[in-house]
């Protein structure tokens, strides 16, 4: 089930009532009843996906009671064991739906008088398998370096994997955060649902009104690359950095805005990333919880930033092409994680990489000239990445290039009528940049709220184009 | 929590109001629209439509038939009743919609049929119907899988717009090429692109014929007839380099002539006609372009000139 949907409208007051009406006598009831819901909520994709991600919470929650017992006994051996087992064994998966094909098509490439199709398999990538997978693996990580106590209840760990809002597409949560709040009870709090739906209309106005009508031009545009100027190329690359940020940011409002309905609280997956002012910053603006844990379980344990110049750049190329090859199994990932580091690498050698920590302008209304340049810089450094990671293959990348760099990138474009939309959406993001969510704050005229809304809710109607899935959910 | 409940479903009960009064607009501005499309079904279902000669077919049959040709030859009036990406299943329905409305009978129906005709019939093209599926006789039709709508459409104000963009494609965006019809005609410019290699999207070129589709054809065929109209069934002309590519075209034209027999209806098939072989007639292999569709209209007007006179 996707959250643009007719089903997902039903889904969700129907879910809403029961979970507040009829499952709120007890926390166990309830966390039961999410489990339902939410495995109803993925189920509706493929209900075949359901038995991997039963398998994937449940080694997840007996490693953790394993290590806990192995640690209590001072076998920090089988703990570890137990420990790089459960993280085998969960990726073994995840390679095998996401990866298998691609290293034996990538083994036939380099050894061509090898090859036998009758080993490669024919399988469908489970909607959301990287990010569940990952928000398991977290658990018994934390568990194993002491961060969190296993819990003994599975009915709360489901909850805390299979959450449907998060499910499909993050925000990846962390136990440290999530799980703690599906072992307590949940109080409905009125200006936190206030304030989640507020957050949903936002989201689904980026998906639905900006996402999916960049997502039209930029389409046309790939699929004929050699019938485009440059010009023209260079404005579709500009709309797809566009429609993959409203795509995945508006999913994460949703997502966040959506838990809060039912008094969770998720963490932000996005802050503003196309304000930012160099590469690192916009590393730490975007898709937050996965750089975070990156970081955290990758990064940090191969020595992150406090080593050697050698093994910093040996632990940023990791980084950057793990975190490449996280988001599919082609090589064009590989070669935007690359790009990303080689931008990356200048940053962190001359301890530059955190200049920027704070929001940009946070105490004026609009940036400097050089802040400016700045932004539109970082901005095309970016774009230029997108080219890579939405081609098929590199070779239609080199195309893209090619098409770009050339005469006919002095010509007059294209132009999309999505470029009003990126305007409104920007505007409203700047204004709101120092804010938790960009329609947090609202105007205290009743009149004027009931009119922002019902002009947003008529936009996603009436603008709406047939685009239905989320990008990352190929993911 | 009541106070959220509250609040929600006063929210939703504005909306509910407001979307109604915004539905209504929409659908009124799509109405007035000038494109071909929609001129075409307000002419018919405001009864505009009492011309001798109707025709009937897709996106072929829009292109091909020049009412003003087939006036000045025939002495009969005529009315181009073609729909874009439609095949029989639609047409009948067309049929039905204008029957329904008109002031009288037509004397000649002229049904442009083609290799896809009476194949399965997927949706293409439904949007058009957006405005009106409110009217009962249309949304009967559209009631079904294969088409793009559901309850939800019909009951829900504005519902039936949300992801539909194709809707103000065809009212705003195509009116530009096909506005203000002359009797539901506008025709096509342009001249073939012989030097092209990819003629036509591979599953264009198959046709497993639709046996229900055949059914109500013929049962149309002889309603039609005993209504008191003659009905001459027409394959129009093809840009000759693209026939070999169509797959059980003979079946296909056998099946048109079996059809024609039973019914008492005429089979005029213009696939071996010299218009064929001129690629100045063409806009691209299956549609004539409006010098094509004049030659073609005054043709096929004169070799319908023994049967008016019986009319």
């Amino acid at each position: 089930m996707i959250f643009n949907s007719p089903e997902f409208l039903l889904f969700l007051p129907i879910v809403f009532l029961l979970y507040w009406f009829v499952f709120k006598k007890s926390v166990k009831l309830q966390n039961f009843f999410v489990v339902v819901a939410s495995y109803f909520f993925y189920g509706w994709w493929d209900w075949r996906f359901l038995f991997l991600i039963a398998i994937t919470s449940f080694c997840s929650w007996a490693s953790g009671l394993l290590i806990e017992k192995y640690r209590a006994s001072q076998n920090t051996r089988k703990a570890k064991v137990v420990n790089i087992s459960n993280i085998v064994l969960n990726l073994l998966i995840l390679g095998v739906f996401k990866y298998y094909n691609f290293f034996v098509e990538t083994f036939f490439d380099i050894f061509p008088t090898l090859r036998n199709d009758h080993i490669l398999i024919s399988v469908i990538l489970p909607v959301g398998i990287s990010f569940y997978t990952f928000q398991a693996l977290s658990y018994t990580i934390d568990v194993y370096r002491g961060k969190i106590e296993p819990t003994k209840d599975i009915i709360a760990f489901f909850a805390f994997v299979s959450f449907f809002p998060q499910l499909v597409a993050g925000p990846i949560e962390r136990a440290t955060n999530l799980l703690p709040q599906f072992q307590q009870k949940r109080t409905f709090d009125y200006a936190a649902a206030v304030d989640g739906c507020r957050q949903m209309l936002w989201g689904f106005f980026k998906k639905m009104v900006v996402a999916d009508n960049c997502a039209v031009f930029v389409d046309q545009v790939w699929d004929d690359i050699p019938s485009f100027s440059g010009s023209t190329l260079l404005v579709a690359a500009i709309l797809f950095s566009f429609q993959i940020y409203c795509d995945f940011s508006g999913y994460s409002d949703i997502a966040i805005g959506c838990a809060k309905l039912f008094g969770i609280k998720l963490k932000r997956n996005f802050n503003n990333p196309y304000f930012s002012r160099d590469i690192a910053e916009f590393w730490r603006r975007w898709h937050i919880s996965l750089t975070t844990w990156f970081r955290d379980y990758i990064y940090i344990p191969l020595g992150g930033s406090r080593t050697t110049k050698a093994k910093i750049v040996r632990n940023t190329f990791i980084i950057f092409l793990v975190s490449g090859f996280w988001h599919g199994a082609n090589w064009t990932f590989i070669i935007w994680g690359a790009f990303h580091a080689l931008l990356f690498l200048p940053l962190i050698l001359l301890g530059k990489n955190r200049k920027y920590t704070d929001n940009i302008a946070s105490n004026r209304s609009f940036p400097t000239f050089k802040e400016l340049l700045q932004i539109l810089l970082t901005f095309l450094l970016a774009t230029f990445g997108w080219i890579i990671f939405r081609s098929d293959d590199i070779t239609q990348a080199l195309q893209f290039f090619k098409g770009i760099f050339n005469k006919s990138i002095i010509s007059i474009p294209m132009i999309s009528k999505c470029f009003i939309f990126i305007a409104i959406m920007l505007i409203v993001e700047w204004i709101n940049r120092n804010n938790e969510h960009e329609f947090q704050k609202q105007s205290r005229y009743r009149v004027v709220r009931y009119v922002i809304y019902y002009t947003i809710m008529l936009s996603i109607v009436l603008l709406s184009t047939q685009q239905e899935t989320f990008i990352y959910f190929q993911f | 929590m009541r106070l959220f409940l509250k609040k929600t479903i006063f929210y939703f009960t504005i909306w509910l109001a407001f979307s109604t009064i915004v539905d209504f607009f929409v659908t009124r501005t799509i109405r007035g629209s000038s494109s071909r499309a929609i001129r075409v079904w307000e002419d018919v279902l405001n009864s505009k439509i009492n011309e001798d000669i109707i025709i009937l077919g897709s996106s072929r049959a829009c292109d091909h038939y020049n009412p003003a040709v087939f006036d000045s030859i025939t002495g009969f009036t005529s009315y181009n009743l073609g729909q874009h990406g439609k095949k029989i299943d639609m047409d009948i329905l067309r049929y039905n919609i204008f029957k329904k409305y008109a002031k009288h009978q037509p004397k000649i129906i002229i049904w442009d049929v083609h290799g896809q005709s009476i194949c399965f019939s997927d949706g293409w093209y439904d949007g058009i119907f957006t405005p009106y599926l409110y009217k009962k006789e249309i949304w009967s039709h559209l009631d079904s899988p294969q088409h793009d709508f559901n309850i939800f459409d019909r009951i829900i104000p504005l519902y039936r717009y949300w992801k539909k963009p194709y809707i103000f494609n065809y009212a705003f965006k195509n009116a530009r090429n096909d506005a203000n019809p002359y009797k539901g005609y506008v025709g096509e410019g342009g001249i073939i692109d012989t030097t092209a290699t990819k003629l036509f999207e591979a599953n264009d070129l198959k046709c497993t014929i639709d046996s229900s589709i055949l059914a109500s054809f013929k049962n149309t065929l002889l309603k039609m007839r005993n209504d008191g109209s003659f009905v001459v069934l027409v394959y129009s002309p093809l840009y000759y380099k693209g026939v070999p590519l169509l797959i059980g075209t003979n079946e296909i034209v056998s099946t048109y002539q079996r059809i024609a027999n039973e019914s008492g209806s005429i089979f005029i098939n213009y696939l071996q006609d010299s218009i064929c072989k001129n690629e100045q007639y063409f806009t691209q292999y299956v549609h004539l372009n409006k010098e094509g569709a004049n030659v073609f209209s005054h043709n096929l007007a004169k070799r319908l000139i023994p049967y008016i006179n019986q009319q």
